[in-house]
């Protein structure tokens, strides 16, 4: 008889506290995210010792809350699962280590997980027919990949962010724009008012064929168009700025993501991380998707946003292969993808 | 009973598992390997060299601070999530009074350090009377080289020890009057935890895994610079200020007032007056009175932890005062512990004078309590 496998997962690599309970990779039966944006916005940003400590005070009661809202107890968690890395250390410690003492108190298998894998795995929950192979976007606060997903377990890089990190680069402008944080959705929204093409921003492509990005430039040039508007004390349309930034990223994302898709056969190209939450990108791929026969998926915005369903999920695939972790497993906040956690 | 105590506070990582008083086992590893790495393994062949499983345990010592920051989270997450799994309380047995405890006895005085980065220890000071650790000061982190200076001038043979000793073996350390406790006492030991563990169980000093948290005494960097651009201020306290006070009470008094104490206080007790001090928008310090007649009698002062050191509890007892004075009233007392130092000289500095003792006013000690007036 089919046995269902149930696994606990825990995610704690940034300002998101989260447990989850996911049932076979796919259904997700709790999924309790505590976001610590409101302590961090007063310093512009994430300060990785007050998350730490916020992590702290807030797991177990999370944990609780994901046990009790998916109506189990302990005795029917197959695994616990938890990010492993990347992330701030400090922050990547306390899920890790209470995911251990979990595993060990209830004599389960520990499985580590790639965020970014999570991210990936968030579109396996959202798209229940979705199976690899297929190319996928991660775009978020600290990363920008282009990913050729070969198996579940199987990831090939093919392009990366020379620089700053598309997520980055919308909280740099944001902070200029006096906008706050976090940058992403502030600025996506903002752009609603603004003209896209009121300002033309450069596009880096790179080198012919080159999936990589560069955000330095844009963010540059954005940074000195502000700077010479101040200078000649002309008023500055914010929302002109943000849209016409923000068409300037997407460009350049979705162009290098459809081009992938069709380059390497793949009939989906899949958006994942939480830039993919952001309502101009999933505009230009539809339709840049439309036009080149590609089917675009991304998540809800929720599953976009760090949560632990997704590491459940991606942490399924790996328990059915039989890769587990042991009590030693270590943060990793520079893990690569694909590198084995 | 069975106590699994742990300590990861120090380059030290140390766990024990004593049952009704008899040490079971220790382990100590000082080897520069992480405490993440090796905690739940070193657990693990604990109990099982002893024959337990971990569903034996009764109760949980963990270090709770001062300490690393993320050493006392890899400490307190582990013990924290065993404690939830098999329901069981948490004893939050402070690092520096365990450390003092290592020189059960010692005939002098205690400094346990540990390493605060930048030159930096934590620190206390402690003193071994009739088989009991008197705390003489609070935990407090200090530049190395002042704490020297201040050991020195004390006059007295000090043993120091904990992971600080190597900071301030940086500094001249040949004054005849500080000793460097010997290896097998010099880092934390969690034995010690389990015994100091037992007693907080004994007093009912115990926590559930939701509301433990280790008391780093230490801010973030980013914390500090924000804060700093704060303002101090004072204000009338509340009922919505209930749950930010019960915080701090907590966090300072071993027998606490419960949270309905101040519900009562704020709502139905007509005589009690609180003052809370804020800086920016966080509530750091408050002193509560009651006014009976022409006499102000306070009640409780405290300061946050996370605070303590820059002057909030004179400003809470100066807006007190004045928050007196506003209804006439011209004369205020308390009580406070005869060790307790620190309070002693900042009520005299403010203008309160010492008229008398409260012999064994403090159930929990038997301590005697100094009786001071202002007028």
């Amino acid at each position: 008889m089919y046995k269902d496998t149930t696994i606990l997962a825990i995610e704690t690599s940034c300002d998101e506290t989260s447990a989850a309970i996911v049932r076979n990779g796919r259904e997700v039966l709790s999924n309790v995210i505590s976001t610590q944006i409101d302590i961090h916005k007063k310093f512009g940003g994430v300060v990785p010792e007050v998350a730490s400590r916020k992590h702290l005070e807030n797991i177990n009661m999370i944990v609780q809350e994901a046990l009790q809202q998916a109506g189990i107890n302990l005795e029917k968690v197959d695994a616990v699962a938890v990010t492993s890395g990347p992330g701030l250390v400090g922050a990547l410690l306390i899920g890790l280590t209470t995911a251990k003492a979990l595993a060990y108190s209830i004599n389960k298998p520990l499985i580590g997980v790639h965020h970014i894998e999570g991210h990936i795995a968030a579109n396996y929950i959202e798209h229940k027919e979705l199976q690899p192979p297929f190319i996928c976007l991660v775009a978020s606060g600290g990363h920008s990949h282009i990913v050729k997903v070969k198996d579940y377990d199987s990831f090939e890089i093919l392009g990366q962010t020379r620089d700053d990190a598309a997520g980055e680069a919308f909280d740099k402008i944001a902070r200029a724009l006096g906008l706050g944080y976090p940058g992403g959705p502030l600025i996506d929204k903002i752009s609603l008012k603004g003209n896209p093409e009121a300002i033309h921003f450069p596009r880096a492509f790179l080198e012919e064929g080159s999936y990589d990005f560069s955000f330095s430039g844009l963010k540059s040039a954005a940074l000195s168009y502000l700077n010479s508007m101040k200078m000649k004390d002309e008023k500055i349309n914010i929302a002109d700025v943000a849209a016409s930034f923000q068409a300037a990223v997407v460009e350049v994302l979705a162009e290098k993501l459809i081009r992938a898709a069709v380059e390497h056969n793949s009939k989906y190209a899949v958006l994942a991380g939480g830039v993919a939450a952001n309502s101009k990108l999933r505009q230009e791929l539809q339709c840049l998707g439309s036009q080149r026969g590609i089917e675009v998926l991304f998540p809800s915005s929720i599953l976009c946003t760090d949560n632990a369903a997704m590491i459940g999920s991606a942490a399924y695939y790996r328990y059915i292969r039989g890769v587990v972790s042991d009590l030693t497993l270590n943060a990793r906040p520079n893990l690569t993808i694909g590198e084995r956690v | 009973m069975l106590i699994l105590a742990i300590d990861t506070s120090s380059a030290t990582a140390t766990t024990a598992l004593m049952e009704d008083g008899r040490l079971l086992a220790e382990y100590n590893q000082n080897s520069g390997k992480t405490h993440s790495q090796r905690l739940m393994l070193m657990i693990d062949d604990m109990l099982k060299s002893c024959g337990k499983k971990p569903e034996d345990v009764d109760l949980y010592a963990c270090a709770a601070g001062p300490g690393s920051f993320t050493g006392l989270r890899i400490g307190a997450s582990a013990v924290k999530t065993m404690a939830q799994v098999f329901n069981k309380p948490i004893a939050a047995v402070p690092t520096l009074d365990a450390l003092a405890y290592n020189l059960f006895n010692f005939n002098g005085l205690v400094c346990p350090t540990l390493d605060a980065q930048r030159g930096a220890v934590y620190s206390g000071l402690y003193k071994w009377e009739n088989n009991k650790l008197l705390k003489l000061e609070d935990y407090r982190v200090i530049d190395g080289k002042a704490l020297v200076d201040k050991l020195t001038a004390l006059n007295q043979q000090v043993a120091i020890l904990g992971d600080g000793v190597e900071v301030l073996k940086q500094i001249d350390l040949t004054k005849s009057n500080i000793l460097i406790a010997p290896p097998g006492h010099l880092q934390p030991r969690a034995s010690s935890g389990a015994a100091i563990a037992q007693q907080m169980q004994e007093n009912g000093f115990v926590e559930s895994c939701y509301s433990f948290r280790p008391v780093y005494i230490r801010k973030s960097q980013a914390e500090v610079e924000y804060e700093k651009k704060q303002e101090l201020t004072t204000r009338p306290m509340e009922l919505k200020d209930v749950d930010d006070v019960w915080e701090i009470e907590k966090l300072s008094f071993r027998t606490p007032w419960s949270r309905e104490s101040f519900v009562e206080e704020m709502q139905t007790n007509q005589r009690a007056r609180y003052v809370l001090a804020e800086l920016g928008d966080t509530v750091v310090g408050y002193g509560g009175m009651w006014f009976i007649v022409d006499e102000a009698h306070i009640t409780n002062i405290a300061v946050h932890p996370d605070y303590r050191g820059q002057k909030i509890g004179e400003k809470v007892v100066e807006a007190m005062i004045a928050a007196a004075q506003r209804e006439s009233i011209n004369s205020l007392t308390l009580e406070v512990r005869v060790t307790n130092t620190p309070a002693i000289n900042l009520y005299k500095k403010l203008g309160f004078d010492e008229v008398g003792i409260r012999k064994g006013y403090y159930t929990d000690t038997g301590e005697d309590a100094l009786i001071m007036w202002y007028k």
